[in-house]
């Protein structure tokens, strides 16, 4: 069985760990490392992907200045994406063949893991056909607001980027975007549906769905997240 | 001297579609093994396409914004 590290960053800047990231992203690719699994939470912002449409940033920049919402442009499919306080993010570097045969058959494993991670806490969470990213059925009109959103990138074979799941971020931040394009959803998240769970729950919950999920063994990486410069160079 | 395709990857299979975004290099530029040389996304996944070897780029045979195919040859190189 394949042994896949994890890593959690915890509060940081996006900027930084975007550059851990792509840092254990280059090793892995030149196989100079084993598989990881990166988490992080990160300040309010947007992240504008591959696809993005600029009219799906909703507010202006003094609204987004005032909220305190940074936006960049990452390298990472989709489109206009929300991160902040509340969420966890989980960034798989996989060479994701070893795992499943096509990168599509990736992302379903992903959000498999999160499905199953939710109905661990007692939420009944789902697939939409043709979306991506995970949903829970919210109202009696059947309308499915997303919990966790997906966007990922492959190079030289390893993933990069992930998933993010809403733990308890501030809601009216979503309200600066249409989130993934998908006007006809809304957005929820574990505290709004009256779920009280701690990043530390999701963490390890995630890593034992992932686990499950994708048939490997989990093992903390051998540096101390404190000690970032590890990571780097 | 040997003439090398390079192909949209097949582990794109699956996807609605597949666009060219970006070209990273143009005919004439020569290339290391690795190099990213094209952007490529698919809905919700952007694919970087590497080049199979060294060599110089002889054509590049889809434009930007192009819908291309799994196994498509997308542009030749002189390794």
């Amino acid at each position: 069985m394949d042994t896949v590290d994890w890593l959690d960053l915890g509060e940081i800047g996006y900027d930084e760990a975007l550059d851990i990231q792509l840092s254990l992203h280059g090793k892995c690719w030149r196989g100079l490392r084993r598989d990881i699994v990166i988490f992080q939470r990160n300040e309010p912002l947007i992240t504008c992907g591959v696809d993005s449409d600029r009219d799906h940033i909703l507010w202006g920049d003094s609204l987004l200045r005032e909220a305190g919402i940074a936006v960049r442009e990452v390298q990472r499919g989709g489109g206009v994406t929300y991160h902040g306080p509340g969420q966890i993010i989980v960034s798989p570097l996989l060479r994701f063949t070893r795992y499943c045969r096509t990168a599509h058959l990736y992302l379903r494993a992903l959000e498999e893991v999160m499905i199953r991670l939710l109905g661990r806490f007692g939420v009944n969470a789902e697939r939409v056909c043709g979306k991506s990213g995970v949903f829970v059925c919210c109202g009696a009109d059947g309308r499915r607001d997303k919990i966790a959103s997906a966007g990922l990138s492959v190079s030289h074979g390893v993933t990069m980027h992930g998933m993010s799941l809403n733990i308890d971020p501030d809601m009216r931040h979503f309200e600066a975007i249409v989130a993934c394009g998908l006007y006809e959803s809304g957005v929820t998240s574990l505290a709004a549906l009256g779920c009280a769970v701690s990043y530390g729950q999701a963490r390890d919950a995630w890593l034992e769905e992932f686990a499950g999920v994708f048939g490997v063994g989990v093992a903390r990486a051998g540096f101390p997240a404190s000690t970032i410069s590890d990571c780097k160079g | 001297m040997a003439m090398v395709d390079i192909l949209v990857p097949d582990f794109a299979e699956g996807a609605k579609s597949i666009k060219l975004k970006k070209w990273l290099v143009k005919a004439g530029d020569s290339v290391k093994k690795d190099d990213v040389i094209a952007e490529a996304a698919t809905d919700k996944i952007s694919v970087d396409i590497e080049s199979p070897a060294d060599g110089k780029v002889t054509a590049l045979l889809a434009d930007e914004g192009d819908r291309v195919e799994v196994g498509e040859k997308i542009a030749e190189l002189e390794a």
